[in-house]
């Protein structure tokens, strides 16, 4: 048993509120957006939470207009998010786009409902997996995130916000609606304990020449708070190192290599994940989100009666950790993905490793939690042995 | 571990029991509790459920589907929800609002909760919180200093919450539950 009395900095709270405390700890200081279950408490701490730390609360008309609103903060320089579910991530896609190619540090946050259209409003789904990869159109490159404890959404949540700056590029943060709603324990760091990246400012001073769009040697980008000392050009088309629209093959060519290396090139490094027992695992099991909670629990049961399973958690959906995969599930004999949709992650899965016909899928997508029970049923058909 | 899934109808403060008692179990005491809800469109009315999942240490799967202890403050969720206990398990149900069946395989227990809130206490409102002190007292769950003084840091000092707390906790007729894990 821990300490009997806990400080002020113990919590025990719904998701969403974590998700709230890790934004404010990683500095947002301007949140635009149109509440909608199973996201609105976000909205709704938000509302209060900023305006009364100097930050800026817009309740928009939709979900377009609550995008290009982060967009428009973010160049100023504020640390800028909003938070919707699928029906709402579908009207962003558009601006999306725009935020990937002008560059724009900003945090997305979609808590998933089932779908497709309005879908299941107050139940859990992980169906937008690859509406966060592809649901805006154009090659890019994307970063998703996710976490299936309060404690993880809290360090995602502030990971988000430094990607986001340090690779100039909106970042998702994904997770499911029974997350968003549980309670659990959540203990806030104190300040200091995790890193922080502030916004990459321009020592171009003003009245010189500054070139939004001229990368460093380290492919970071300095930006200039828009309205303030310099004047300059933000736009959706490919663009030039002065943000000036071009066709030159040459230009396109480059600014296209440069919004897809700056993300896929990091690919391991962005890779966050967690591991159990996964040293001599025959099998493997992958997931996310809170499906991640009933798959330790059916390896951590599996282990107490002498059977080799083990969990990869997933916490970096996009860019996907291909090589993470293909390494964990290298001596598998048998890899199941837990997730509450189709497959989305299965697929990609499947693409990674050496054997894809030993990846079988456990799923739910009837709005209910995925228990233990769904994942050995699985176990015991591929093994042999029937429901 | 101890299950429980605490139940009544939309609007008795079924959800904000199940609060208070993840509060004073995780901030007051220092171990671990997860609280999950059903949750739909309705904000009157409908079957209000939240289950409740207590542990010395970190707990993965965080839904009740089989439960120690079940609270029922209603007849529509002692009818719907009493399959959900484990055989043999604890069930307190509200003595004015529900009818008792004895087929249900479990020790049941009647008490008059919502009619102590209402006549003694004049707070209906706070029926919620008199089951949370008769819980308390039959299982256990939270040490009452700690639930009080997560009533306290909720509702604030001094707040009629917690006279039906206390009142709560001399409905129960003692300690029913033993158990080791908790």
């Amino acid at each position: 048993m821990e300490a009997a009395t806990t400080s002020d900095r113990t919590l025990f709270v719904h998701g969403n509120q974590a998700c709230v405390e890790g934004a404010l700890y990683a500095g947002v200081s301007f949140y635009a957006g149109y509440p909608i279950t199973p996201s609105s408490e976000i909205a709704e701490e938000m509302s209060s939470r900023l305006p009364a730390s100097g930050g800026k609360f817009i309740q928009m008309e939709d979900e377009i207009s609550s995008m290009c609103a982060i967009i428009g903060a973010s160049l100023t320089g504020r640390k800028a998010m909003t938070a919707t579910s699928g029906p709402g991530f579908s009207l962003m896609q558009e601006a999306l786009g725009y935020a990937i190619m002008a560059e724009i540090p900003c945090v997305i946050v979609n808590v998933m409902r089932g779908g497709p259209s309005t879908g299941l409003p107050t139940q859990g789904s992980q169906g937008d997996v690859n509406q966060a990869r592809w649901g805006t159109h154009g090659d890019h490159a994307i970063i998703a995130l996710t976490a299936s404890s309060h404690q993880a959404l809290f360090e995602t949540t502030v990971r988000a916000f430094n990607l986001a700056e340090t690779c100039r590029s909106p970042v998702i943060v994904l997770y499911d609606e029974l997350l968003a709603h549980m309670r659990e324990r959540l203990i806030l760091p104190e300040p200091g304990d995790l890193p922080l990246v502030e916004r990459l400012r321009t020592f171009v001073p003003g009245g010189v020449d500054y070139h939004p769009y001229l990368a460093r040697s380290d492919g970071r980008l300095p930006m200039s708070d828009f309205g303030g000392v310099h004047r300059y050009n933000v736009t959706g088309l490919f663009h030039d190192m002065w943000g000036f629209p071009s066709t030159d093959p040459t230009v396109v060519h480059e600014l296209m290599h440069h919004l897809h290396d700056k993300i896929v090139q990091r690919t391991n490094e962005l890779a966050s994940y967690c591991q159990y027992a996964l040293e001599d695992a025959d099998t493997v099991l992958i997931s996310y989100g809170t499906p991640a909670r009933s798959a330790m629990q059916v390896a951590r049961k599996g282990r107490e009666n002498g059977h080799r399973v083990g969990v990869l958690e997933l916490e970096t959906l996009w860019p996907f950790p291909a090589q993470l995969v293909r390494d964990a599930c290298a001596n598998a004999r048998v890899v199941i993905v837990v997730e509450m949709n189709m497959g989305q992650v299965r697929d990609q899965v499947r693409a990674a490793v050496r054997e894809p016909s030993r990846v079988f899928l456990a799923n739910r997508v009837d709005g209910e939690f995925i228990r233990s029970k769904d994942i050995s049923t699985v176990i015991r058909l591929v093994d042999g042995h029937g429901v | 571990m101890l299950k429980i899934i605490l139940s009544g109808v939309g609007g008795q403060g079924i959800i904000t029991a199940g609060v208070i008692i993840g509060e004073a179990v995780v901030i007051h005491e220092g171990r671990y509790a997860v609280q999950t809800q059903s949750y739909g469109a309705e904000v009157r009315g409908g079957v209000a459920r939240t289950d409740l999942t207590i542990d010395h240490s970190e707990i993965y799967y965080p839904r009740v589907d089989q439960a120690h202890v079940l609270v029922a403050l209603h007849q529509d969720s002692y009818v719907r929800l009493n399959r959900r206990i484990r055989p043999g398990g604890i069930l307190v149900v509200d003595e004015s609002l529900v009818t008792l069946d004895a087929r249900v395989d479990a020790r049941q227990f009647s008490l008059p909760i919502v009619r102590t809130a209402e006549d003694e206490l004049k707070r209906p409102q706070a029926a919620n919180m008199c089951m949370v002190g008769a819980l308390v007292t039959m299982t256990g769950v939270a040490e009452p200093e700690s639930v009080r003084s997560a009533i306290a840091a909720r509702f604030g000092p001094g707040h009629p919450n917690l006279a039906a707390f206390d009142r709560g906790l001399q409905l129960a007729p003692g300690r029913v539950l033993h158990s080791s894990t908790v």
